[in-house]
């Protein structure tokens, strides 16, 4: 049983270690990783079809035809 | 070209804390917009000749360079295909292409530089010194060079038209199903950047922004003083390369914000056009400061944004401490947790040989799903950083800053 939780415990405890610490290399070695936002450059996507809960069929045809509209 | 003071012929460079530009010499200062165009149209004639030509280096391998006579020397300048303006090695005077200039696309307007190159390394030092990983010889470092560029940028008006699905998980009941959601339409881009220089990555040149292109100004010559500058290199075609991935990135963003009502969506598929107007595209310089220092005897280039400045560069880091940090706090958290499990781990098991064998699978899957996304996002994470460092020491970017006179 202990043994188990050792398992276990040494996976979340070193998981979690390498989450923060990479969090932290990323803040202090990493500078201006950033591009302009699109909302500098936009005001945003004016949506002509806007669908939720795509079946199946549907993921695979969605936007065919759409973009040669342009 | 070189810049002289009316009053005593000394030599002028463009001042960013002034924005003017001041004598070295006597300290007199004149408006950019005012000096001298009669004095720079006497030098358009000035005579570029290939370098291959001169000397018979016309071997394959070898990239062609131009030279050209300093006007205030007589020393030779050396330039590569792109330079618009650099310094004279033996006086130290700027020299600024006209002809390249007036032959090829003259740009339409400039960003002059804000910052000045102390600044610029005040801004690095002041960076740096935040940095808990970085190490100590890179805190305290000495540049080995400063230079500022005014790098070539178009400023783009684009029509980006794309469909995407997005799938993403939605909780009903007890269960968690993917959903997927579609999305089309169009949207207007203006006032995009994009790098028009092939010798600077637009990995480098896009992390610089943004820029307040409202500060833009008419282009002369007159704020090349003191600085080098490129000219323009691309195509039509690796512009609309260029927008297109922009475009494309910011419609993803702007599509995975508007589904609400699922977690970790994600693009499964797309399909998107952009159309570039060539027509009211402005041509445009914008200001950079490189500074390159070396560590462990690599060279490192970090750029600084001339006018907000934003430092841009992955820094190499102190992977003892880092290691040793992160082990110290994975044996803590791991007594901490094997403490916690230690107690609970009896009563999962015997629940679930009682009553839910289902619920204690399920949890402790959730643990190891848990486990390995902790990792994954970690190591994705160091990884970013090693390839952001990997930007910083790349020798395209330290030619591209280095490669030049003065």
């Amino acid at each position: 049983m202990d043994i188990l939780a050792f398992i276990i415990a040494a996976g979340l405890g070193f998981g979690l270690s390498c989450f923060l610490f990479a969090v932290l290399l990323t803040r202090s070695n990493d500078i201006g990783n950033n591009v302009g936002e699109a909302s500098r450059y936009t005001v945003g996507i004016e949506y002509d079809i806007i669908t939720n809960n795509l079946s199946d069929a549907e993921v695979k045809s969605f936007g065919r035809g759409y973009i040669t509209e342009a | 070209m070189i810049g002289r003071c009316r009053n005593c012929t000394g030599q002028l460079t463009f001042d960013p804390a002034k924005q003017m530009l001041v004598c070295g010499n006597c300290g007199g200062t004149f408006a950019p917009a005012d000096y001298g165009v009669s004095e720079q149209e006497l030098l358009w004639d000035t005579k570029v000749e290939s370098l291959s030509d001169i000397y018979g280096t016309d071997a394959p391998g070898y990239i062609d360079s131009y030279v050209y006579v300093c006007k205030s020397c007589g020393g030779e300048i050396i330039i590569n295909g792109t330079e618009a303006s650099t310094r004279c090695l033996y006086c130290g005077n700027t020299a600024v292409v006209f002809s390249r200039i007036a032959k090829q696309k003259r740009p339409g307007y400039i960003l002059p530089f804000k910052l000045s190159s102390g600044d610029a390394v005040e801004a690095v030092r002041g960076r740096f010194s935040k940095g808990f990983f970085i190490p100590k010889s890179i805190r305290n470092f000495t540049p080995d060079d400063v230079r500022g560029i005014y790098i070539p940028y178009w400023v783009v008006n684009c029509f980006h038209k794309g469909s995407a699905v997005v799938s993403g998980s939605v909780r009903r009941g007890k269960r968690t199903s993917t959903v997927y959601f579609g999305r089309a339409g169009h949207m207007n881009i203006t006032g995009l950047p994009l790098d028009a220089s092939r010798m600077l990555s637009d990995d480098s040149s896009s992390r610089l922004e943004p820029y307040d292109l409202s500060e833009m100004t008419s282009f002369e010559e007159s704020y090349l003083l003191g600085f080098y500058s490129n000219i323009s290199d691309i195509n039509y075609g690796n512009l609309k390369g260029a927008a297109s991935k922009r475009a494309d990135a910011y419609f993803d963003e702007l599509v995975l914000k508007s589904v609400h009502d699922a977690s970790s969506p994600c693009i499964h598929s797309e399909s998107h056009v952009t159309t570039v107007n060539f027509t009211n595209m402005k041509y445009a310089m914008l200001p950079a400061w490189f500074v390159t220092y070396t560590h462990n005897g690599i060279h490192n280039t970090v750029v600084v944004n001339g006018q907000t400045g934003k430092v841009v560069c992955g820094v190499p880091w102190n992977k003892t401490l880092f290691f040793l940090l992160m082990t110290v706090s994975g044996i803590a958290f791991t007594g901490l947790f094997f403490l916690i499990l230690r107690q609970m781990i009896p009563f999962l098991i015997d629940f679930g040989s009682g009553k839910s064998t289902t619920a204690c699978s399920y949890l402790l899957a959730a643990v190891a799903a848990g486990t390995i996304a902790l990792f994954s996002y970690g190591i994705s994470r160091i990884r970013r950083v090693m390839k952001s460092i990997d930007l910083t020491q790349a020798v395209s970017i330290f030619n591209f800053a280095g490669r030049r006179q003065g």
